[in-house]
């Protein structure tokens, strides 16, 4: 699974630039993101590239929402498109961590 | 009203499928294949309802199903009928049992602590009717069915 890493101001950006985000992609997604979020305050998750994410992919980013908190930072999401959006919501993910259209918009609001 | 079928009598859209869970995009590129070969191709919508639903049967069916030390395979039928998109998965693992199964409740639950369970909600949320029984040949059957 190809992630790309950036910072921006004290903002760590984290690219998922996979399509697929779903059971055989879990592990290694948490094995790759986890300790990049890990101890971090300010968080960013660009979901730009992703298509499809299914349940256990949520399960994963939730993980990750988990480890962030237990840290006492702040992450958000951006960029996702509208049938990830759609699931986000159907699962009340919307509730607990902030979602953007953009990036910007994300990078704005921490 | 969902039709219960032979599979003797089906033709056409019937795809058999291993249980390993690499295998888990080509239940997606079906449903997506199949609706490409309707006209009109079914509404993005109902397009990616279908298949996230397809993909967490299949991936129950996989993993608590079959699991890794009892490998097997799993058929997938998709019927496009009056009213709407009916699929069928016909599979010979562990049956699953709905009764006991703990549906995530987004009302009661907090996601926040969950670590799992989202599968069924999001089964039974998205599609019109959802069942779980076996055929007379004693697969395990789920059928899901969604309103077009």
């Amino acid at each position: 699974m190809k992630i790309e890493k950036t910072n921006e101001n004290d903002v760590v950006i984290i690219k998922i630039a996979s399509k697929m985000l779903d059971v055989p992609k879990v592990s290694e997604f948490k094995e790759a993101i986890l300790p990049l979020v890990k101890n971090q305050k300010k968080v960013l998750f660009d979901l730009d590239e992703l298509f499809f994410v299914d349940s256990s992919g949520c399960g994963a980013i939730l993980s990750c929402i988990r480890q962030v908190n237990a840290d006492d930072g702040e992450i958000k999401i951006c960029n996702t498109n509208k049938r990830v959006r759609t699931l986000f919501e159907l699962i009340r993910m919307h509730k607990i961590v902030d979602i953007y259209n953009t990036r910007q918009e994300a990078l704005d609001n921490f | 009203m969902v039709q219960h079928l032979d599979l003797r009598d089906v033709k056409g859209n019937i795809m058999k499928i291993s249980s390993n869970i690499e295998n888990l995009h080509q239940v997606r590129d079906y449903i997506r294949q199949f609706s490409a070969s309707l006209a009109p191709p079914l509404p993005d919508e109902k397009l990616d309802m279908l298949e996230l639903a397809a993909n967490e049967v299949a991936a129950n069916i996989i993993r608590h199903g079959y699991g890794d030390d009892k490998p097997g395979e799993f058929k997938i039928i998709i019927i496009q009928e009056a009213t709407g998109i009916s699929i069928q998965f016909l599979d010979q693992g562990d049956p699953f049992n709905r009764e006991n199964a703990i549906l995530f409740n987004p009302e009661a639950d907090e996601i926040i602590d969950k670590t799992g369970g989202f599968g069924l909600f999001i089964i039974e949320e998205i599609m019109d009717k959802v069942t779980y029984d076996q055929d007379d040949l004693g697969n395990n059957r789920t059928q899901l069915f969604l309103k077009i």
